[in-house]
């Protein structure tokens, strides 16, 4: 996703007023951009704090800054100055992180980003994309450019691919990747949706899966496709509390309170030991057997 | 009547209505207010583009509403909702008032790299502002500040200014027995910029630093301040950093400002 985002960083550049500022990050990923559009890449040095404010800044004389880190450090570390010169002033700022999840978890605790999607989503006027792979990172840049709101862009890290059923034009909400014969339902957001494919796959489940691609607000779509469900299975590389298994609870007590959830999400208190992502995704609750479990109980559902 | 001299009386009246405001108010932070009406006003003649001028120091909003309506910007029937529900006027300098307040202070170290940001990008626009931060020396134990020191001294942003409200005290204690920011005119020179160090109650010394030549370098004026300037009960005692004046005391301080 990191690479997408770098080449269609580099192919909306001419059509938007981007600047790019990174917080040192993103070695050899912006080359093109860079000799293409120099002036227009800005390393702001590892001060994402002061780097968020600057981005304020360069939005009010009519630049749309990208503030671009990995993990946490340009969600969380920088919290502060995105609600109060970002998401309340409604500037128009897009904060990019890469490494959705446990991406660089094998970086060790400082490197997760599982709490950053119901932090972000606090903040008013705040839109947050979470696109599942480089086709729909390529269409939820697109959209954060042409939408004037303060947007967090969530993208894995490389070497992703896409899901299989993106469209190729226009960001949407969510993508139906499996269309099933049965009313419950299978969702997911960023690159774990690849693993729900095999999980779905492995138990020959007849269940859909939807792929949330824009997570907050939640769209008039999403709220009619999730109010439609009688079951649906929440699968997210966050913790369980305040990302997508908490948007879609708030959804359905504030409507029909009839669709039924289940979270396969994860615990941060199984993650004290070493491992690449897929690892840590087996061992923190994300494991194929767990995602096959509640695939179970979806069928159960007839 | 000279420049300064207008700048003297219409601070003289800010002071005045900042106090009758803070009493009605019972509001905080008096003595922070008092301390900067003479750089608020300065920077208010200086500036050209209201929205250049960021106003970091954000809990001195009484004082720069008082200086707003001293320079005829805001309106004395608005400066009197201050501290009343419903009124534009937070207890800190908040975009929402409008009156050319372009960015929101009140949580400290936000207004320079907001600064620095209107700084690089209206170069890189190619219409480059002149950018006035206004500072608390309380403020400068914020990591921000440090962080866009480097950067606007690595930018070589000559359009960026910051002037240093400096009276000495912080929230709970002098800034020397808090965290020491001495030698502070050093520090600055390290990070690659120019310093100029004035008394902060001289509109002409204020007003010559503010036109300083740009030798490439961005620019901080130290401004040596009192805290609650203009009202002897209050100079340099930090009570006046929380406590409103009950009524007794705001008739003796607009007493002293008649002659002050």
């Amino acid at each position: 996703m990191r690479d997408a985002f770098a080449k269609s960083l580099r192919e909306t550049a001419p059509r938007y007023k981007s600047i790019l500022v990174t917080g040192d990050l993103g070695y050899g990923v912006f080359d093109e951009f860079r000799a293409e559009f120099g002036s227009r890449f800005l390393n702001a040095g590892i001060t994402e704090q002061s780097l968020t404010s600057m981005a304020a800044g360069l939005s009010d004389v009519g630049w749309i800054p990208i503030i671009y880190s990995i993990a946490n450090f340009p969600t969380l570390r920088n919290f502060e100055q995105i609600r109060n010169d970002i998401a309340y002033p409604n500037r128009h700022v897009i904060v990019c992180s890469v490494g959705a999840g446990l991406a660089y978890g094998a970086l060790g605790t400082s490197h997760f980003a599982i709490e950053d999607i119901g932090a972000l989503r606090t903040l008013p006027n705040m839109r947050i994309l979470s696109p599942s792979g480089p086709m729909a990172t390529k269409l939820a840049l697109e959209d954060a450019l042409a939408n004037p709101s303060p947007t967090y862009l969530r993208l894995g890290k490389n070497g992703e691919v896409d899901l299989g059923t993106e469209p190729s034009s226009k960001h949407t909400a969510f993508q139906l990747v499996t269309e099933g014969s049965k009313v419950g339902a299978v969702m997911s957001t960023g690159s774990i949706g690849l693993r729900v494919i095999r999980a779905m796959e492995n138990v020959a489940s007849s269940a859909s899966f939807y792929s949330i691609e824009e997570l907050w607000p939640p769209s008039d779509e999403l709220t009619e496709l999730v109010l439609s469900q009688k079951r649906i299975l929440v699968v997210e590389e966050h913790v369980k509390q305040t990302g997508l298994f908490s948007i879609l609870s708030e959804l359905i007590q504030s409507y029909n309170g009839r669709t039924q959830l289940r979270s396969i999400a994860v615990d941060p208190l199984r993650l004290v030991v070493a491992g690449s992502q897929e690892y840590l995704r087996d061992i923190s609750g994300l494991g194929d057997d767990a995602i096959c479990d509640g695939i179970g109980w979806l069928e159960e559902a007839d | 009547m000279s420049v300064t001299e207008n700048q003297e009386k219409k601070a003289l009246l800010a002071r005045r209505t900042l106090i009758e405001a803070v009493y009605r108010a019972k509001a905080a932070h008096l003595g922070s207010s008092l301390s900067c009406i003479e750089i608020f006003i300065s920077s208010l003649d200086f500036t050209n583009e209201p929205d250049s001028l960021i106003i970091s120091k954000g809990h001195a909003a009484a004082g720069f509403y008082a200086s707003l309506h001293a320079n005829g910007v805001l309106p004395e029937e608005v400066l009197r909702t201050y501290g009343q529900n419903g009124s534009v006027l937070f207890g800190h300098v908040s975009k929402e008032s409008g009156y050319g307040i372009q960015f929101s202070t009140g949580s400290l170290g936000h207004g320079l790299p907001f600064g620095l940001g209107l700084a690089v990008g209206s170069g890189l626009m190619g219409k480059t502002r002149n950018v006035l931060v206004v500072m608390s020396d309380g403020e400068l134990n914020e990591g921000t500040t440090w962080e866009s020191a480097l950067l606007a001294s690595h930018h070589g942003l000559s359009n960026l200014t910051v002037i240093v409200d400096r009276n000495g005290i912080q929230s709970i204690g002098r800034t020397e027995d808090t965290v020491a920011l001495e030698p502070l005119k050093d520090k600055w020179l390290a990070f690659g910029w120019k310093v100029i160090e004035v008394d902060g109650h001289s509109f002409g010394q204020l007003n010559d630093a503010l036109n300083h030549a740009d030798d490439g370098r961005p620019t901080v004026i130290l401004a040596q301040t009192t805290k609650g300037k203009g009202v002897s009960f209050m100079e340099d005692n930090n009570i006046w950093h929380y406590k409103p004046p009950n009524e007794g005391e705001m008739r003796l301080a607009l007493a002293e400002l008649e002659v002050y």
